[in-house]
């Protein structure tokens, strides 16, 4: 398959640029460069989350097994690029604030969105029927997913943020990247979300084998 | 669905006021969530003694115990329900809005009743600043008001899972973690003597949050209640 | 700037441990496919 080769090269390009061009703001320094993997992290983390609602909806609305399938696999490659996002600022706050946590607003609310991810499959862990499962836990994770807006604009304005407001980590697209450092994080933003895709397509093929091998031996 | 021809509110009062019926007889649910927030109180007040409170650990204190008060009954409506049995004759006979309000009406009236003793006791114990008692019941009611619409529909998803168990928070905490912190805010202003106007974008937030997860639940319980 | 090469070294090995992981699983989802079919 030639995407996956061309995944491979270009990944392996970002990263070698990543770290060999100068550090991408110059106050903080070289540990800036952590901003070409956090912040895709956190990206894949929203829209796997977003997808699992998607597909969410989806099941309610047909009741068809194979969309919860999807939504569990969503949810759990989001779960584990949420842990990451969170593991990669917790380790830049330490270099840079000083401390592992300070419950700044974006900790704040990823630290809500594992908890979310953590009850959904606490509730998913809890329910023995299938389809009772699959309903449950679809209606649980759109429910949940409702309150994020709220994280995006209420936790702001109650806790002080730490994350800078003018500087390259502002995600509001605020800042002042040269072109190196656009083009690097833009890519690394895409080859990112090209990878989690493909870590999807194989989950969910893994998914449906194993729902058509226990029917094979049902009958 | 079975529809009489009432209305939809007169048929969700058939449901609270059964479900108010039964309360009554039994008190289980009331006693649960009483003696919770009585107990979480007794524990706070004992081992804090009289040392001084600043507002934010005031505020954070009381909402901490609304919190688990909430988690220990709240659901008691559903689970009473499935282990009874009832569910599927409720089910026959009335539709799933209806069923939703008169839950929520039923949530509504228990929190409402444990938080008229518990606040007072608060106030007692930890020595509250007590010249700014408006604002406060305007916060403590959308913070009831908050903590019941989200809930309910929760309570409904944990009574149909086969482990209950800690359920409850744990899948309520991560949607009552906003509404806590901004209740958590505005209480710690006006225990600071801040007018009512100083907490005007959390009372904003709290409105808002209160409506959202209102109508987000009307919607979902349906695909909950039908399992 | 020694630093840096050592990152890039460690996040490299990551990134080719990963890609190949995922490519024999990938490759083995494949064939258990075909196989029953």
């Amino acid at each position: 398959m030639w995407w996956k080769s061309a995944l491979f090269i270009l990944m392996s390009v970002m990263i070698v640029y990543s770290f060999t061009t100068p550090a991408p703001q110059k106050m903080i320094g070289e540990s800036s460069r952590i901003f070409y993997y956090h912040i895709p992290q956190a990206w894949i983390c929203v829209i796997a989350f977003a997808m699992s609602m998607i597909y969410s909806i989806k099941y309610l609305k047909t009741k068809d097994i194979h969309e919860d399938d999807k939504a569990l696999v969503a949810a759990k490659l989001g779960f584990v690029f949420c842990l990451l996002a969170t593991l990669s600022g917790a380790t830049f706050a330490k270099v840079t604030w000083g401390s592992f946590w300070n419950w700044d607003p974006r900790e704040t609310s990823i630290f809500i969105l594992l908890l979310i991810y953590g009850a959904y499959f606490a509730l998913r862990g809890a329910v023995d029927v299938e389809e009772k499962r699959a309903s449950l836990s679809a209606v649980y994770s759109i429910f949940a997913f409702i309150t994020v807006p709220f994280l995006i604009f209420i936790v702001p304005r109650l806790v002080p943020s730490l994350h800078p407001e003018d500087s390259i980590i502002d995600e509001n697209m605020k800042f002042t990247m040269s072109p190196m450092v656009r083009t690097i994080f833009f890519s690394s933003l895409g080859l990112f979300t090209i990878f989690y895709f493909w870590l999807f397509n194989i989950g969910k093929r893994v998914q449906l084998m194993a729902r058509n091998q226990v029917e094979q031996e049902d009958f | 669905m079975p529809k009489s021809s009432a209305g939809l509110l007169s048929r969700s009062l058939a449901v609270y006021f059964k479900d108010m019926r039964l309360e009554l007889r039994t008190r289980s649910a009331l006693n649960a969530i009483l003696m919770f927030g009585v107990t979480t109180l007794a524990v706070v007040s004992f081992s804090l003694g009289q040392s001084n409170l600043s507002p934010k650990i005031m505020s954070a204190l009381f909402w901490v115990i609304m919190f688990f008060s909430a988690m220990s009954g709240l659901a008691q409506t559903f689970i009473r329900e499935e282990e009874t049995g009832t569910s599927l004759a409720l089910k026959l006979t009335a539709d799933a809005d209806s069923i939703y309000l008169g839950k929520l009406f039923f949530n509504l009236t228990l929190l409402t009743m444990m938080t008229l003793i518990i606040t007072p006791m608060f106030f007692i114990f930890t020595d509250a600043p007590t010249n700014n008692l408006f604002p406060f019941l305007v916060v403590l009611v959308l913070g009831v008001f908050g903590l019941v619409s989200a809930t309910t529909i929760v309570a409904a998803i944990i009574a149909k899972a086969s482990t209950k168990g800690a359920l409850f928070a744990v899948l309520s905490f991560p949607i009552l973690m906003v509404l806590l912190m901004s209740l958590v805010s505005a209480s710690e202003k006006i225990f600071d003597n801040q007018t009512l106007a100083d907490t005007s974008s959390e009372v904003q937030f709290l409105i808002a949050y209160v409506v959202v997860m209102t109508t987000a639940s009307i919607l979902l319980f349906k695909f909950v209640w039908r399992e | 700037m020694d630093g840096n090469y050592v990152a890039l070294a460690v996040t490299l090995l990551v990134w080719v441990g990963l890609f190949f992981y995922v490519f024999g699983v990938d490759k083995k989802v494949k064939k258990l496919e075909e196989k029953m079919k």
